[in-house]
Parts: structure tokens; sequence; C-alpha cells
């Protein structure tokens, strides 16, 4: 049953994320993101991760994409227009080049796993620490803790954002 | 009666059969009760304008939904020359889906005990709660601004721009607004929500009332119903996002709608009138290890609770109860005030809600902290003083939108803001 | 130093935490006030900025008794970090002290410049002293669109919005290159942070393609950052189309700022898995350091001219990695340091004769400048020269100290390369002196008639600070060796 969801959620995903690059108008491409995103929060459920599913909705699919959709329909670009991906030579090339990296990994993490697997921190499950703090606090406590650092300089970054924007989009008199 | 067992996932069988029940049940209630409240919409606006409604249909006009919907299925569907279709079709279907499954989240009753193991009130009490909620509430913009584009009819245009920039900015003061009843609760699935407002003795209406209206303005502009109906403002842009919609396409644009005001009006009632939580202790159940119980004894130990159908039964009126009358109030409010001008809404949102409830978030902090460091357990003592500091907050915020020159009126002479110009 | 108590957080980041509040301060300043009338207000925001820097120095300074090459934490308080930070503000307020003139005279927006600029130094310093990957990621994203807007926040000119605009979308990029390496190395490693991962690969002989996939990644990530050959594209363009101070600290502080973490992370974390990503390094290097040389001999324009040396330098800095001992360490600080102040000092008198506008940016406008402007032109000579790596210049010792770091673990082969692409360097770097000093100025320049040069005291400041530290550097190296050899992180 699992792994059924599983290869649902991931054709989706990697058929919306193709669906992104050949659709043919900017909304399709536009909705087959969404899809895409979707169903990878999708996967973070099935990992567990489910405040990472939330977020990922809430902030992908409900404001940026919207956000895009908005631009889209305010630069009314949503109508289909020509193609203008260049020939084949260029498509085989980039297919051949992921697709080389994609197998490369494929190969080595299907059949044995990685080789620095043991590595993995062995704790208590997630199941015990998400019934003790919640699913939130589970996220917050190194959040807050290990990596205050981090997350303090994510605010800086998108202020820093913010500002650059602001100070181009500033109309100079 | 019956066994203690919680039926959950590792039951499979009767946890599916449960669970199709509940879905079924509350899929049908919840259609019935959007349906009735189109019927009360009408019913209770022409009681606000001194006129009857329609009381023509079945007994005080009781069938009428039932009319309508017959009306709307039958009716010829249109598709404007220019639309594009597969969007065209797409927007409804949109709009209807997350309006709908928002509510599995809701916890409607207390736990109810069956012969084969006690079934929890929710359909699915995901640990994420209310962050599924304010996903898929995010996801419903969709349907409006692909509607509105895929009409190609400009009125149908602007109102889909606008639902989406109304929406999102909206969307920002709902979530800061919610993060109150977040920190207050600890958790954010809405069942925990629920017990602690149990445990807290007072429902958290009281101890974060500025939160609760900061939620109850953003909510209703969420909902895109008056005073914040700019997406389909019918004096500006006919009916905005379904101009153009006829039939059952439009049925389910109103059906959405509804859906979506049910679904906040239960919000509110879980967040912060304590859910299907009734007055007194008589009702309370929590879950404490793994067990359902009603409290603590005076010696601290567990108090396991006894479970009745007749509480469940009691507590989920209670629950419909709260429910309708914040659906009450939709419609109350859609009667009586007139709705704003589009950058009136846009400085709401940007300029009054989302700083007031930054600065909210942060004296609720400070005062929680305060408590806890000073020792005070989580309870009643804890309600009282959040109370009366959300109370003063509450005077403040109050005090600063009475003062007029907030939200400019029509003759401030403010400058024409970038979305006037293009809206 | 622990960090435990969270509130050491704020002593190690101190220089950083400095900057930010100078930077918010300048932008709350700057709305505050009415900013058309005010002529001078790049004066007065430099000079806070400045005093920002200085203030943020001053901390770095203090820190030196809690340095400690063993952290709990994932930031790095290490003299090698404080160090960075040196050269990192060193950049920044000489970028500062050029942009005062240049910006009033622009009349670009002055308080998002000077807190972009600062923005930016934060980034590169807590990229620097990051022992995790996320947060160099952070620090790197935030110098990154500090720097993207700052190129082209010159509105009026079409040249830099386009420098912007390709600076940004080759950036961005780049930097999910560099974020999909992370994800790759954390997903083999199950840790983002350094020390783990160096722990994971201690005794990894196959470490299976995901990491290195991963790791290879990183390094295209920092590549592109720092204009290694095959990602060198951008450079010419944006350093071209970007306001010239702001070319002259992209070209410093970015690079400076990217080479020191990308030594700490390549050199020190990933030296089990060398065998990985070696081969490639020197490649790259070698490309770099040739191809870059040689494309330069060809460049009239000052500013993609110096592009193409800043490119062929780090080619130079790339060998400094994979050598990896304790001399081509102190040889990558000093390299960087040096080129810094060398650098920069050459940007200040490029702005002078550009007159602080982007005009007269050709070698041939500096025909006649030594007989005219004999201070301007003599400190751009030993600038010149020290790039180059002439002797009785900071850059000669620094250069000698990669060849004999490249010697000591037998790269032979890129030392060679090395000496070759210096000389050919020299062609370049003499073309421009040769111009100033031994060139009279044409009869009818193809524009105006080139300015009298006035040189404000800001300026003047830079190009005697810098002509000093150059030839002190250079003749009196010990000293600074000496203090570097304090700041390895090997040893």
């Amino acid at each position: 049953m699992d792994s059924l969801i599983y290869f649902v959620l991931a054709s989706v995903t990697v058929g919306g994320a193709l669906g992104v690059v050949f659709g043919r108008s900017p909304i399709a491409s536009l909705l087959f993101m969404i899809a895409s995103l979707g169903s990878t929060a999708g996967i973070y459920v099935m990992l567990e991760a489910h405040f990472l599913a939330a977020i990922q909705i809430i902030v992908y699919a409900g404001a940026i994409m919207v956000l895009f959709l908005f631009v889209i329909m305010l630069l009314n670009l949503g109508h289909d227009y020509k193609r203008d991906i260049r020939g084949g030579l260029a498509i085989l090339f980039a297919f051949g080049v992921t697709g080389g990296i994609g197998g490369l990994l494929a190969s080595r993490v299907m059949p044995e796993g990685t080789l620095l697997l043991n590595s993995y921190p062995t704790g208590v499950s997630i199941d015990t620490e998400i019934a003790e703090k919640g699913i939130i606090g589970v996220i917050a406590e190194p959040l807050f803790n290990e990596y205050i650092v981090a997350f303090e300089f994510t605010g800086v970054l998108l202020f820093v954002a913010i500002v650059g924007a602001l100070a181009l989009a500033k109309r100079s008199d | 009666m019956g066994s203690s067992h919680i039926i959950g996932i590792e039951d499979g069988t009767a946890y599916f059969l449960v669970t199709s029940a509940k879905i079924a049940v509350m899929f049908g209630v919840v259609m019935i009760t959007v349906a009735y409240t189109t019927l009360a919409e009408r019913r209770v606006s022409a009681f606000i304008q001194d006129r009857l409604g329609p009381n023509r249909v079945g007994p005080m006009g009781l069938l009428q939904p039932i009319a309508d919907g017959l009306k709307n299925l039958l009716k010829e569907e249109t598709l404007p020359a220019s639309a594009s279709r597969l969007y065209f079709l797409l927007g409804p279907m949109l709009a209807m889906i997350p309006a709908l499954v928002t509510f599995a989240v809701i916890p409607f009753a207390a736990p109810l005990p069956t012969p084969w193991g006690v079934v929890p009130m929710v359909i699915a009490d995901v640990p994420i709660g209310v962050l599924y909620i304010l996903a898929l509430s995010s996801l419903g913009v969709y349907g409006v601004v692909i509607a509105g584009w895929a009409s190609n009819n400009k009125y149908a245009f602007l109102g889909g721009l606008r639902a989406s920039a109304q929406m999102i900015s909206y969307e920002v003061g709902l979530g800061l607004s919610l993060i109150a009843v977040l920190m207050l609760a600890g958790n954010v699935t809405l069942t925990e929500i629920v017990s602690r407002q149990q445990q807290l003795g007072i429902w958290f209406a009281l101890p974060l009332s500025l939160g609760f209206i900061l939620f109850l303005i953003c909510a209703f502009a969420e909902t895109n119903r008056l005073p914040f109906d700019m997406p389909e403002a019918e004096s500006e842009l006919i009916t905005g996002f379904h101009t153009e919609y006829s039939a059952m396409k439009f049925s389910m644009f109103f059906i959405a709608e509804y859906a979506h005001m049910l679904t906040a009006s239960a919000l509110m009632a879980t967040l912060f009138f304590g859910g299907w939580d009734l007055p007194g202790t008589w009702d309370d159940m929590y879950m404490f290890q793994g067990q359902l119980i009603s409290g603590f004894g005076a010696n601290g130990a567990p108090i396991a609770a006894t479970l009745t159908v007749w509480k469940s039964l009691a507590t989920f009126l209670g629950f419909a109860l709260k429910t309708g009358f914040f659906l009450f109030l939709y419609i109350w409010i859609r009667w009586t005030l007139p709705r704003f001008r589009y950058d009136q809404v846009m400085e709401l949102g940007w300029k009054v809600i989302i700083p007031i409830s930054l600065g909210y978030t942060m004296v609720l902090a400070a005062t929680m902290l305060t408590l806890y460091e000073a020792g005070v357990e989580y309870g009643f003592t804890f309600g009282l003083v959040l109370s009366v500091v959300s109370g003063l907050c509450t005077l403040g915020f109050v005090f600063l939108l009475d003062k007029g020159g907030t939200i400019g009126g029509a003759a401030s002479g403010k400058k024409v803001t970038f979305e006037q110009e293009i809206l | 130093m622990s960090f435990l108590n969270q509130w050491n957080y704020f002593l190690a980041l101190g220089p950083q935490a400095i900057l930010t509040t100078f930077a918010i301060g300048i932008l709350l300043f700057g709305v505050s006030r009415n900013n058309t009338s005010d002529e001078h207000q790049g004066w007065l925001l430099g000079r806070i900025s400045l005093a920002g820097v200085i203030a943020a120095g001053i901390v770095n300074a203090g820190l030196y008794p809690f340095a400690d090459r063993l952290s709990d934490g994932i930031v790095a308080v290490d003299r090698y970090a404080l160090f960075s930070n040196w050269v990192l503000l060193l950049g920044s307020a000489m970028a500062i002290l050029i942009s005062i003139s240049y910006v009033e005279k622009q009349r670009i927006q002055v308080p998002e410049y000077f807190a972009l600029l600062l923005f930016a130094t934060v980034g590169l310093m807590l990229m620097t002293a990051s022992l995790d990957l996320m947060l160099v990621f952070i620090g790197l994203e935030i110098a990154s669109i500090s720097v993207y807007a700052l190129a082209t926040i010159d509105q009026r000119s079409p040249k830099g919005s386009e420098a912007g605009l390709k600076y940004f979308l080759l950036g961005a990029f780049s930097t999910g290159i560099f974020l999909y390496g992370v994800a790759l190395i954390y997903g083999s490693t199950g840790s983002a942070n350094l020390t783990e991962i160096l722990n994971a690969t201690v005794d990894a002989d196959d470490t299976g393609v995901m990491l290195i996939t991963g790791v290879i990644m990183l390094a295209v990530g920092f590549c592109f950052k720092v204009g290694v050959v095959p990602f060198h594209m951008w450079t010419p363009d944006v350093y071209q189309g970007s306001p010239m101070p702001i070319t002259g600290y992209m070209s410093v502080a970015i690079k400076a700022g990217a080479f020191f973490t990308f030594y700490r992370i390549f050199g020190i974390y990933l030296d089990n898995i060398q065998f990985s990503w070696g081969t490639v390094f020197w490649w790259l290097a070698l490309v770099t350091m040739i191809g870059a040389n040689l494309v330069a001999l060809v460049q009239n324009n000052i500013k993609r001219l110096l592009a193409y040396s800043g490119i062929a330098h780090s080619g130079y800095l790339l060998i400094t990695v994979l050598a990896n001992n304790t001399t081509s360490e102190s040889g990558l600080l000093y390299y960087l340091a040096v080129y810094t102040v060398a650098n920069m000092g050459l940007f200040a008198g490029f702005v002078l004769v550009a007159n602080h506008a982007e005009h007269r940016v050709e070698v041939s406008d500096y025909a006649g400048l030594g007989s005219k402007q004999p201070f301007i032109a003599m400190a751009l000579t030993v600038f010149l020269l020290s790039l180059g790596g002439f002797p009785a210049t900071g850059g000669f010792i620094g250069k000698i100290l990669i060849l004999r770091g490249a010697l000591e673990d037998n790269y032979l082969l890129l030392a060679i390369a090395l000496v070759i692409s210096t000389l050919i360097s020299y062609w370049y770097y003499l073309r421009l002196a040769w111009f100033m000093w031994m060139k009279e100025q044409a009869a009818t320049p193809n524009t105006e008639k080139a300015p009298e040069i006035e040189i404000p005291l800001a300026l003047k400041l830079v190009l005697a600070v810098s002509l000093v530290l150059i030839v002190y550097a250079g003749i009196f190296p010990s000293q600074l060796i000496g203090f570097i050899e304090t700041s390895l992180l090997k040893g």
C-alpha cells in the first residue's frame, strides 16, 4: 500500500516537473508545478515530516505560486506560445547530462544503499519525539537551540532580499 | 459499555469502516448545512430588510434549497465563446474541493463509545491540524483566480486579481493571529487545542480576545464575505469572478463560498470557543498518556473519563450551536455593513492587522513567559491574567481603530495607490 | 568556545551583529529623512558605515582571547575566521571610502547602497566562520543577493541592469547547484555539519557516487562565485556593467570570502576524500590560469581586464586549496590580504580617472596619466606590479608562498603553469603602466578633454594606505607571515 502511494506521488512529482517544462502556456506550467509541489508534500507526509509538508503547501503552493499566477495574469502571459526550447540536440544534451547524473546516483542508491548510511544518527525514533513534544516541538527545539544562528541569519537574508528588491523597484526621480 | 479501546489506524478494517462512515455523515451534514445556510441568508436578509423572503416552497420555505438545487442542475450550461474551456471547467472544481476537505480535521463532538471501541469524533486527527487548514484554505484561491482568468471577461478577471491579492494579504494576518492560539495551546492539532481549553477552564476567546478579533476579521476577508467581498463586488464588477458562470458551475462556487463560511465558523468555535466543550467540567475529557481522562484528582492522579452516548450528542449539539452562531454572524454582518473600498481593504490588512498581530504576539509571549517564570501553572489563574492583558490590548486596538484616520475615508485625499491604478 | 550558552553566539558573531545593526540603522536613517534634498547624504552615511566597519573591527580584535579551534556549535571562532574578518572588513572599508564621492555624483540611493554593502560583508563574514553547510549557504546568499542588487542599483544605466540580471540569473543557477550539492552530501553523510562530515568520511576509501557528486556540485557553486574558468562567463560582463566601486568590492570581497570558505571546507573538512575532487581542481586551476591570462591580453576595457585578471588569480588560489599544506595555506591568506589591498587601490585609481562615473574606462584613456597625475599613476603602477607579482611588492611574496606550497606537495606542473601564466600576465599589467608613463595623451581624445582630477580625501586615504601596505608587505613580509602562521587552520 505504502509503495503504491509512493509511486503515485513520485510519478505525479516527476510528471508535474516535466509538465512545467513542456507545458504550452504559462498557466499550464504553473498548474503542473502546483501538482508537483503538492505531491512532494505527500512524499513528506509519508516520511513523517508532517510539518514540512504543511509548510510546503502553505508557502509554495499557497503563497508563492499564487504570486506567480498573479504576475502571469497581470502581464497577460497566459496564452499559448510557440515552443522556444531549441532543437533536438540541446534537449538531448540536457537530458543526457541530467540523466547521467541521475543514473549514477540511482545505481549507487538503489541496490546497496549508501556506504555512509551507518553514520546516520541513531536516536529516539521520530514517533516518540512527536508524541512527547508535538509536531512543532520536534522542529522548533533544534531550530531555536542548535540552529538559532542559522534561523536569525535567514531573517537577515530575507530582509536583504526585500531591501534589494525595493532598491531596484524604487523609481528614481 | 463497550471497550475503552480507541479505534485507530492499527485496527485496520474497523478503522476504515468507521472513518468511511464519518466521512459520509459529515459530508452529508456539511452539504445540508450549506444548503440551509443559503436559505438562512435569504430569510435573515429579508428579516433585516423588513421583507418576507422565500416562503413558498414547503413549510416556511424549507424546501427552497432543494428547488434551487434542482433548478441549477437543470439549467443550461453556458461556455463563453472565447474562454479557455479546460480552465473554465477547472475553476469551480478547484474552488470546491479545498472548501469541503478542510472539515476533516475539526473535532465535532466528544469521543463516542461504541461496543467495538471508542470512536474519536473527528475524521482525521492529523498531527498538523491547524496548519492543514491553513494549507488547504490557501489553495482555495486558485479556483477563484483561474475562473476569473479563464472567463476572458474583464470584470471576471479583475475579480480574480482582487481575490488573489486579498487572500494572500489576509493569509498573513490569519496565520499571525493563530500564533496566539498555538502558543497558548502548545500544539497544533485541533483535538489538543480543545483539550487545552478544557484544562484552562476558560475558552480561549477571553485570554486571547484580541487574537480572536483579528482572526474574525481575517476569516471574513479570507472567505470573501462582506465587508470584504471585493472579488465579487456587484456594484463594481457585476459579480466578479463568476460573472460568466451559470447553472451548476455557478452553484459550485456558491457551495464553495458557504462551505468556506462553515469551516471558518467551525474553526472559530473550535479555536476560541472550546470546540465541542460545554461549560462546566462534566464533559471534559482529553488524552493523557494514552488514556482518556476527565481531569486530575486531589492527589494528582488522573481520573478516567466516563464516556456516554448522550455526552457525545450534547457536545455535538453544543458545537453545532456555536458554529451556527458564527454562521449567523456572517449573515448578520453582510446585511448590516457596507463594503470597503479596495485600497481600504489592503490598508487594513497590511498596515493594521499585520503589525498589530505581531505586536500582540510579542505581548502575549512576554506575558506567558513571565507567568511561567513566576511559577504560575497552566490553569484558571493563568487564563485570568492573560484575559486581563488581552482585554487591555483589545481596548487599545478598538481605541486605535475608533480614532479614525486608520483607514482612510473617501475624503482623506490619499494618493492613488498602485493597486487602485490597476484595479 | 562553547555554545551551550546561546548568548555566546552573540559574542562569537559580534562583528557580524554590529555590522547588521549599523546596516539597519542606515536604512532607518534613510527613510526618516527626505533623501532628495540632502546633498551630502553620501558623505554622512559613508562615515556612519565606516564607523560600523571600524566598530566591527574593534570587536574582532577583542575576540582574539576567545579564539579557539574547537567549537561545539555551528560557528567557528578560530583565528582563521578572525583573520578572514580582517581581510573582509578592510575590503569593505576601502569600498565604502571609494563609494562616497561616487554615490553622490551618480545620485544613487545612498542608504540602500551602504546598507547592502554592509550586509554583503556580514554574509561573507558569516560564511567564512560557519561550520555548517546550511550556514555557509545562508551567508553566501546574503552576500550574493546584496551584490545582485548593488550591481544594478544605478537604474539609469542599461549596462548595470544587464549586469545585474545576468549575475542574478547565473547566480541563481549556481546557488541551485550548490544547494543540490549540500543536499547530496547531507544525504550520504547524514549531516550538514562539517565536523560530522569529516568524521563520516574519515576512513572512506570508496565514498560512493552520491557524496562525490555532492562535493563536485558544491565545488561548482563556489567556482561560479569566484569565477573559475568554465564558470567565469558572467564575470567580464558583470564587472563591466556594475558601478565601479561595486566592481572593486566584488572582485575583492566576494572572492576572498568564497576562498576562505572554500579552503575551510575542502582543505580541512573534505580533506579525507581529496581523491574525489583533487583531479577536478587540478584541471580547473590549470585551465583558469592559462585561459584567463590569454584572454586578458586582448582586453581594452580596464574593468574587463581586471575581470580576467581576477579570474586568473582565482586559478592561482585554487592551487593552494589543492596543495593544502601549511605553506600553501599561509600563501592563501597572504595572497588574499595583499590582493584585496592592491585591487581596491587599483579601483580607487580607476574611480578617480573615471571622475566618479563610468566613462574613460579604456586602456587608451590612461595615456599621459603619468605626466599629469604622477601620484595616481605611481600608485596604480605599484598595484599593477603587485598583482603581477613583481619583487618588492606584496604580490611577490604571495606568489612565492603559493609556489613553495605547490612544490612541497609535488604539483610541479601546476607550479610551472603558475610561473608561465604570471609571465603572460606581465604583458597586460605592464601595458596599462606603459600607457600611463610612456604614451602621450592623444591630441583629440575620442570623447572630451580629460578633466582635471581632484582627489577627495577618502580616496587619497585609500591610495596611500594601499600603497604603504603593499610596499611594506613586499619588503618586510616576515611580520605579516608570522601573524598569518598563528592564524592557520592546519598545524
